[in-house]
């Protein structure tokens, strides 16, 4: 009985600040306070008050509608990042748990590619071909999530794997590709959300550094990082420019890591 | 025969939430005494060794006396307990493997207990380590001391937990189902050795089973339990051979060897024939320039298995049965041999010949518990097999056949709605039966099928099995370590030993004469009741 207030109290509280998040978002899409790409010169590098909550930057725009903004930026490069990773790794990772051998072989080394190739210089690498923007922002966290998934789901399958019930549905004469649609999939769904969680939380960190160093979202769509990096030489002047965007990344990836915690919590059968 | 009780237990009652899991419980053991618990699983047995510990599950509480040697265990605090638990009581688990850390090498781990309950120096521990070993006859050598869990078999991994359980000599020993886990050969051994333990050490032992037959083997006295209760309690011989209660009869009944066999019926035509099965798997290498040799699981095995007949195929476990049936069902690649079914080339079939040769062949396996996708309900599990049908019968139809399955097998129509979780062991074999007979198929593999219940539900199992033969005219092929589930059920009998069938015969007359020695030393190891 003890145990199940904190347990609970991960999941409550991780599930509100990330639904926060998301309703701001969604709500950035249709309203912000003022237009966050409007410049308005006479206003610059107001300190927060009444009319701007959360004060202007050196260009007058309104830093809240700007926060705004960038999370509706954040979330979706992080979205869409988790989706490349989940549609391509997890059938990855199911086809090298069903045959082993070669194909096995075959996608756990190109995982091993992925991860010793640095992060940066593979955005880098894309921005120079396609041009910066986020797109390539999610193509580049997409390409780094693939291996997580694809070693989550191959070491969750492999377990299930070694169960009668497998044994069983081959003997009713199912295919390795059938078995792993049909029982492996649905047993893997709390360890995908789980991990999909804290995919989507570092998604966030690293959108927030790529557009720090301008190889995300462009001007005037706004941005966490790209907030920051400007704040960077203002600091001494308007602290609370770096403030507010640096404390949206902190409340947020806090948030998803909570919900991540208490999900695997709630949600790991040996509860 | 001292007068004074080495432990007590006074109306012991244990919760569970709100469900008394025990009620009322009293029992004494004598020092030397050994004290055999017996009952079906869920009876409270495992419950009354762990509340004799202090070591219930949080959610359970304890009322009644527990006295170690007239003293009262149960206003100790932790800590005392603590020194109590190894130094005044030892506990052998059922499993071995989980008994002991994976990563400490054995002596280790034995030398370890000492040194948690006498300040010894690491050397004077490991002395007595190696001393009690050897006492559990793990050889002094310092070879086997050095070994890890994984590199000894469940016997000797037993032994290592009875040495541990032991060390500090403690004057009760509790060993919780500690051969379930172990072949019958390696059974009688260990249980000779916690006998011999308990005789040279005036130890008392409560030894905790549901096998009416290993505790007959051993104890002095028995007490018997049903649904958290001692229904009958008295000396061995005399609780055996004039039972008071019913519940112990039907145990006595249920633990001994009752044919299950119909009239033997004229065998057909082979339905089942496998020649000169070898299989190997491949062994780490261990040298850059060589590979390994393979492993050679199944060396040579040929068998067949008649039109509405049953075999048994027998040996212990890494006998190599296992695989052979893998091989046979065409889950399992082999090296050379064939599997012909209804006369046909089964192992290399493709396409709809595959699919109705496997319609023909169905299994059901040893975990109760594993065999199902616990995200299916009955009804699509049970199901599952009409993938190999052409037509496959759908929403009406198919629920109708699984209802009709469901009732053939002794449950309920209405349980197709039901998860796996909600059935209880024997039940849950039940409705692998039901899915392995859906396609009507004419043989079914059983692996250890009904090793895994206790032994009310194994008698409920084959006697079920055995009415459905007569029924469905269907021929079985029952893989088991167990002699007595084989004789009860066989009509005829391959026994394997190390990847060979060294001896098959028709199942009376091979266990009235077995010519191999290894038939005969697997025949005297069974537990037997007198």
């Amino acid at each position: 009985m003890n145990g199940t207030a904190p347990r609970n109290f991960s999941l409550i509280a991780g599930a509100f600040i990330t639904a926060c998040f998301i309703a701001i978002a969604v709500i950035a899409r249709f309203w912000t306070p003022y237009d966050p790409a409007v410049l308005s010169i006479v206003d610059k590098l107001r300190a927060p008050d009444e009319h701007h909550w959360f004060g202007t930057d050196q260009l007058g725009r309104d830093v809240l509608s700007m926060i705004m903004a960038g999370a509706q930026t954040s979330v979706g490069v992080a979205l869409l990042s988790v989706a490349i990773g989940l549609f391509v790794g997890v059938p990855a990772g199911l086809h090298a748990a069903a045959h082993r051998g070669g194909i096995d072989e075959f996608v756990m080394r190109g995982n091993d590619l992925i991860f010793a190739f640095p992060a940066l210089l593979l955005a880098i690498l894309i921005t120079a071909v396609f041009g910066p923007g986020a797109v390539n922002a999610i193509i580049a966290i997409g390409i780094f999530n693939i291996p997580v998934f694809a070693r989550v789901t191959r070491a969750g399958a492999l377990q299930l794997w070694a169960r009668d019930y497998v044994l069983a549905a081959r003997v009713a004469g199912k295919s390795p590709l059938r078995i792993s649609y049909e029982h492996m999939l649905p047993n893997l769904v709390a360890l995908l959300v789980i991990q999909g969680t804290i995919q989507f939380s570092l998604g966030v960190i690293a959108e927030a550094g790529l557009s720090y160093v301008g190889l995300s979202a462009q001007p005037p769509i706004p941005s966490w990082g790209r907030m920051l990096n400007e704040a960077q030489t203002l600091t001494a002047l308007a602290p609370f420019l770096a403030l507010f965007p640096g404390f949206a990344v902190l409340l947020f990836v806090l948030g998803l890591n909570l919900l991540g915690e208490g999900l695997r919590q709630s949600l790991s059968p040996k509860q | 025969m001292t007068a004074a009780n080495l432990l007590e237990i006074e109306a012991l009652n244990v919760v569970v939430g709100a469900t008394p899991v025990i009620k009322n419980l009293s029992l004494e053991v004598r020092g030397g005494e050994i004290l055999g618990l017996v009952g079906a699983s869920g009876s409270g047995k495992s419950m009354t060794a762990l509340a004799i510990m202090r070591l219930l599950p949080a959610a359970a509480s304890a009322t009644g006396a527990v006295r170690l040697r007239g003293e009262a265990l149960n206003n100790k605090s932790n800590q005392e307990m603590q020194s109590i638990r190894g130094r005044d009581i030892g506990m052998v688990f059922q499993e071995p493997m989980t008994a002991l850390n994976p990563l400490m090498r054995i002596g280790d781990q034995v030398a370890e207990t000492v040194r948690l309950h006498r300040s010894l120096s690491i050397v004077e521990a490991r002395s007595a380590a190696r001393a009690t070993l050897d006492l559990v006859g793990l050889g002094g050598e310092q070879g086997e001391l050095g070994k890890l869990p994984y590199e000894l078999s469940g016997g000797q991994r037993q032994r290592v937990a009875i040495a541990m359980a032991v060390i500090m000599a403690p004057p009760l020993l509790i060993a919780d189902e500690p051969t379930t886990a172990l072949d019958v050969i390696t059974q009688a051994q260990v249980l000779l050795l916690l006998r011999d333990l308990a005789r040279t050490r005036d130890m008392g032992l409560i030894l905790v089973s549901h096998d009416l037959a290993v505790i007959a083997q051993l104890a002095d006295r028995v007490a018997v339990m049903q649904a958290g209760q001692i229904v009958e309690q008295g000396a061995t011989a005399q609780v055996l051979h004039d039972p008071q209660h019913p519940y112990t009869a039907a145990l006595l009944a249920a633990a001994k060897p009752q044919s299950k066999r119909g009239v033997m019926q004229k065998t057909g035509a082979a339905v089942l024939r496998a020649s000169d099965i070898v299989l190997e798997y491949p062994r780490k290498r261990r040298s850059l320039w060589h590979a390994a040799p393979p492993l050679r699981a199944v060396d040579g095995v040929s068998l067949a298995v008649h039109a509405g007949e049953t075999v048994g195929l027998v040996g212990e476990s890494g006998s190599g049965k296992s695989s052979l049936l893998k091989a046979i069902l065409a889950l399992q690649r082999f090296s050379s041999g064939e599997v012909r079914l209804l006369g046909d080339e089964f192992s290399s079939a493709q396409g709809t010949n595959l699919r109705r040769l496997r319609r023909a062949i169905q299994a059901v396996f040893q975990d109760p518990y594993g065999s199902f996708d616990p995200r299916w309900q009955v009804e699509r599990l049970i199901a599952e097999p009409f993938f190999l049908l052409d037509s496959p019968p759908q929403a009406a139809e198919r629920r109708r056949a699984v209802a009709a399955m469901l009732e053939q097998v002794g449950l309920r129509a209405s349980d197709a709605r039901r998860f796996p979780r909600e059935f209880s062991g024997g039940e849950r074999q039940r409705i692998a039966i039901a899915r392995a007979l859906i396609t009507e198929p004419k043989v079914i593999a059983f692996d250890e099928a009904v090793s895994a219940l206790d032994v009310l539900l194994r008698d409920q199992i084959l006697t079920l099995l055995a009415e459905l033969k007569d029924r469905l005219q269907v021929a079985y092929l029952f893989v088991s370590h167990d002699l007595h589930v084989i004789r009860a059920i066989a009509d005829r009998v391959y026994v394997m030993h190390r990847g060979r069938i060294v001896e098959e015969g028709f199942t009376e007359e091979l266990f009235a004469a077995p010519r191999h020695a290894y038939t005969s030393a697997l025949i005297a190891a069974t537990p037997k009741i007198a």
